[in-house]
């Protein structure tokens, strides 16, 4: 299945966008969970403060489906 | 009842749908931090005529602080924060009680500090003390009002365990922040008043409040969401 990763901030060239300035399309085994798919492309959890999908924060055990965007949210810790 | 001057001073707002001056007027907020995002929001309550507010912060003015911290000058690096946020905050609105705390909160004088406050307004500068805020708010029943920002974006939600979820449920404290937070000075400002509007509406029981749910500013893109977030049943904080 195809996924696209969203990032902005310090995660944004992390990502390594290739879609637009904040995608990147992934390919990824049907059935695989969020933290695998990050797993998969290397991207350190403690760099990540949620990941949204469609709208709603979600935990690493969701499993995504075809063509869903998953936007990983990065800290947000000035003030 | 309201005096001539505050009827006078409140006017223009009196007949906002939803208001009470009454209500707004026997309030006490603690405003944790007067720095970009607490320095708008307390300006704003200030302005509406919260009747008390304890403003928080140990820190002295410096100069980098001046693209965002708008109570303050260049004339007055160097001095206590939340002593000039005080006579500021007064010259604004003299008919409220403003109180500075040069202390820092921590979860053994949050308690003490909080002590008869209606809510707690964000506007702190790291995760960690965001995080043990969280944690005090929580045992101590008071609503916590989050707020944060980073570069071009800010969040916003409205925490009312058991209610709705906490800041731990959606964000660990294994993530990694970084110490100098870039930030242009409007998105602080959009934030914070944005924590004002939320806080007015808690108090009044007016509008819909941001239960369960993070607003997220995007000043790069000037966009909205708007994203549900669900409690969380492993919460090291509020699932206990």
């Amino acid at each position: 299945m195809v996924i696209l990763l969203r990032a902005g901030g310090i995660l944004r060239e992390i990502i390594k966008p290739d879609v637009d300035y904040y995608t990147r399309r992934i390919e990824a085994r049907d059935g695989l969970a969020i933290g695998e798919i990050l797993q998969q492309v290397s991207i350190d959890k403690r760099l990540i403060a949620f990941i949204y999908v469609e709208g709603k924060v979600r935990d690493y055990s969701y499993i995504p489906k075809d063509g869903q965007t998953i936007t990983l949210q990065p800290p947000v810790s000035g003030g | 009842m309201l005096s001539p001057s505050e009827l006078e001073r409140y006017s223009r707002q009196l007949g906002v749908e939803g208001w009470d001056q009454e209500k707004l007027r026997r309030a006490k907020i603690l405003v944790a931090g007067a720095g970009g995002l607490g320095g708008v929001a307390a300006t704003f309550l200030a302005a509406a005529g919260i009747g008390e507010i304890r403003l928080c912060d140990f820190d002295s003015i410096e100069l980098s602080n001046l693209n965002r911290q708008i109570l303050y000058s260049t004339s007055q690096i160097g001095r206590v924060k939340v002593e000039q946020a005080r006579k500021r905050l007064f010259e604004f609105n003299p008919e409220i009680k403003i109180i500075a705390i040069e202390r820092r909160l921590d979860e053994h004088n949050f308690a003490e500090l909080a002590s008869g406050c209606d809510l707690l307004i964000d506007g702190l500068d790291n995760h960690v003390t965001r995080l043990m805020l969280n944690k005090a708010a929580f045992k101590a029943g008071i609503p916590y009002i989050y707020g944060a920002v980073y570069g071009w974006q800010g969040l916003i939600s409205f925490f009312r365990p058991p209610e709705t979820p906490c800041l731990a449920c959606i964000m660990p404290e294994t993530i990694t922040t970084d110490s100098s937070t870039p930030v242009f000075g409007a998105v602080p400002g959009v934030i914070g008043s944005l924590e004002a509007i939320e806080a007015i509406k808690y108090l009044t029981g007016a509008g819909k409040l941001l239960l369960g749910q993070i607003l997220i500013y995007h000043g790069d893109k000037q966009e909205l969401e708007i994203l549900t977030a669900d409690k969380n049943p492993q919460c090291p904080v509020c699932s206990k």
